[in-house]
């Protein structure tokens, strides 16, 4: 269990307004974290931040990656040092296929790692076999990226690409939105078989609904840009029944 | 002021002196029909003068001061740059040096019976009636004083005849090449008689390190029934001008369709006109053009729907880099008797630097009532949440741009009707892009 993400005392704002006011979390491999908070609590800004998304200033603190300042390295730099997104909403990109982008994205963090570059019929084997475990439609991969998708295989798509990079850390961005039920529990099977000893997991969530299936090995309550609780897979149940108030309440009586 | 004028005065009579000489040169054996329309049209040509900077139609682009830089003589030397045409393609190849045409640098497999390839003058003989009937007819010497001044020197040029129901099943390369860096004028009469089908793809070939202007004219007969494509491919060259007139008459039930691949050039200006003056035709107007440095591409189209029942479809897009300028301006226009048409038109650019320039102007006129036209324009740059992904999935900068501007560009390869030559444009995109 070797620590991948330390992240300490992280501020962030956005024109201005602060969002994140002061974040703790570490992260080790073989870890599930889920993060869950009401809306506007710095949930997906933690994520973009993390990601490399330029439209937040960091204005404080420190993100350590594998030992390295995170927070120094361009977008697809952390990409290729194992970092990866899964977007809330993914985006759409008519004329580009999916299996071009595949192959540049598969390769170029290959290359990175001194690896050797996938063929296109190795490549293709790799998508057969990934598709079939994330449950994704292959007939999805002929397409444009994300063209004329519904929300579902968008999502679907997102974990696919998890599976085909193999990153060393993972940050889901409420995928479970927008799923129904069906699909909501194939996407969740999929993260769980990459679920492994070397690979770290940040799972963010508006509802408990997806922890029924993904269990988590931490669960963080964020409220007004902070972790103001942190408990086990069992804390996310709580919420589920209580609401946030009681976790808002009890944080506001501890002083800042 | 009086002196600007004189200066003005120069550059007009500099170049219609020299159409004059070679008009004069090359007078032997041209029919009198032929020398009176030369005639006409240096007349027209010097009463009409150069388009004048605050010309609506050359608004966007100076080509005075691209012409200043020329002076027009005959080019010397016998021997064509080496490399002309499209490479990889299992085409014919009509090859025009100096306005001559030229066996040894063509390649024709077998030709359909009655099927022309060759020079014009030489044709005048058997085909003198049908050459005249076309002729500075389809391209009006009144349309364009470009055209004015290509047919007032006018002497010889591409003929290519395609017959009656007759179908060319490998497509034809017209290159007109120049063996020293001069203005020249190029000139191409093209007819596809009734059912007929052809494909072509026109270029033109100049010395590399030489600085060229040249101003085509293409004239296209499209017979009732028949099918043409003309695809026109203009390579990435700094010093060259081009300044093409691309005119198509179509007939009843005919398609027709232009694609035009633009990769750079000094200034490239396209004028491309096609008048669908019978009912039941199919045009389709497709360019795309990719500029970076200081070149200035500009596409002007004009569809012309006189008569009923005609469909239109017209895409351009752009990619402005660095420096450059990018100009469209289509009408489409709807007469009076031209009932049920469907025009469509669609531009659409991406300028990726702060330097770059679009300038969009899309021009409908309607005189019918029962018609569908639309027309779209958008300008804009890459759009950075689609970077932001592709980035974020291990893909460099200039990864990432390249794979969205190949995407942006293939939407008009997707409509190259010819699988060979989409190809071929394909990786003209990639190596432009890569460069």
């Amino acid at each position: 269990m070797k620590p991948i993400l330390e992240i300490q005392n992280l501020r962030a704002s956005a024109n201005g307004t602060p969002i994140l006011r002061g974040l703790d979390l570490s992260v080790r491999t073989g870890e599930l974290h889920a993060i869950m908070g009401p809306n506007g609590s710095g949930k997906s800004t933690l994520a973009s931040v993390l990601a490399g998304r330029d439209d937040y200033d960091v204005d404080g603190g420190a993100v350590s990656y594998k030992g390295e300042d995170l927070l120094e390295m361009d977008v697809d730099e952390r990409a290729r040092e194992g970092l990866f997104l899964a977007f809330q909403y993914p985006v759409e990109l008519p004329g580009v296929s999916m299996m071009n982008f595949l192959k540049q994205a598969v390769n170029s963090i290959r290359e990175h790692r001194g690896e050797e570059a996938l063929n296109a019929a190795a490549l293709l084997k790799r998508a057969r076999d990934k598709a079939a475990l994330i449950g994704l439609d292959t007939r999805l991969k002929q397409r444009s990226v994300n063209e004329g998708f519904s929300g579902g295989e968008k999502k679907r798509n997102e974990i696919f690409q998890l599976a085909m990079l193999e990153p060393t850390m993972a940050i889901l961005d409420e995928t479970d939105s927008g799923l129904d039920i069906d699909a909501l529990k194939t996407v969740a099977e999929g993260v769980n078989a990459l679920r492994t000893d070397d690979r770290g997991f940040i799972v963010i969530t508006h509802y408990q609904r997806l922890l029924n299936y993904i269990i988590p090995n931490f669960v963080h309550v964020l409220v007004n840009g902070r972790i103001v609780k942190s408990g086990g897979k069992e804390l996310a149940l709580e919420l589920e029944a209580r609401g946030y108030d009681w976790v808002r309440d009890e944080s506001d009586a501890v002083p800042a | 002021m009086e002196r600007a004028m004189r200066r003005t005065d120069r550059l007009e009579e500099r170049f219609l002196a020299v159409a004059r000489s070679v008009a004069n040169l090359r007078a032997n054996g041209v029919t009198s029909a032929l020398a009176k329309l030369r005639h006409d049209a240096q007349d027209s040509f010097a009463s009409m003068g150069f388009p004048k900077p605050r010309s609506e139609a050359w608004k966007y682009t100076n080509i005075r001061s691209a012409l200043r830089k020329y002076f027009p003589t005959e080019p010397v030397g016998s021997t064509p740059p080496a490399g002309y045409g499209m490479h990889g393609l299992n085409t014919d190849i009509a090859a025009f040096v100096n306005g001559r045409y030229s066996a040894a640098h063509s390649r024709n497999g077998p030709l359909p019976k009655g099927t022309i390839v060759g020079g014009l003058q030489a044709a005048l003989g058997s085909h003198k009636e049908s050459i005249l009937h076309h002729l500075g007819r389809l391209a009006p010497i009144s349309s364009c004083p470009f055209v004015a001044l290509n047919t007032a020197a006018l002497s010889d040029g591409a003929f290519i005849f395609v017959p009656e129901n007759t179908r060319l099943e490998r497509p034809l390369q017209v290159v007109h090449m120049v063996t020293s860096g001069v203005f020249f004028q190029p000139r191409t009469l093209l007819i596809a008689e009734a059912d007929a089908s052809v494909e072509v793809i026109l270029s033109i070939s100049t010395p590399p390190s030489e600085a060229a202007f040249a101003n085509t004219v293409t004239e296209v007969s499209v017979g009732p029934g028949a099918d043409v494509n003309a695809y026109t491919i203009q390579p990435e060259r700094d010093r060259l001008t081009t300044v093409t007139a691309l005119n198509v008459h179509q007939g009843t039930g005919s398609r027709f369709g232009s694609y035009t691949a633009t990769f750079g050039g000094e200034v490239a200006r396209n004028n491309l006109t096609i008048t669908a003056d019978a009912a039941h035709c199919d045009t389709f107007l497709n360019g795309l053009f990719l500029a970076r440095g200081n070149s200035h591409i500009d596409n002007h189209t004009l569809v012309d729907h006189a008569m009923p029942d005609c469909e239109s479809s017209e895409l351009y897009k752009g990619i402005l880099d660095e420096q450059s300028t990018g100009v469209f301006n289509g009408k489409v226009m709807v007469r009076q008797d031209a009932q049920r048409i469907n025009a469509y038109q669609s531009s659409k650019a991406v300028v990726l630097t702060h330097d770059a320039r679009m300038f969009a102007k899309p021009e409908l006129e309607i005189y019918a009532d029962d018609v569908k036209c639309s027309h779209g324009a958008t300008t804009g740059q890459l759009e950075k949440e689609a970077l932001f992904y592709l980035r974020s999935r291990g893909l460099s900068e200039k990864q990432a741009r390249d794979l969205l501007l190949e995407a942006f560009a293939r939407e008009f390869t997707e409509g190259l009707p010819n699988g060979e030559i989409k190809h071929l444009v394909e990786q003209l995109i990639s190596g432009w892009l890569t460069r």
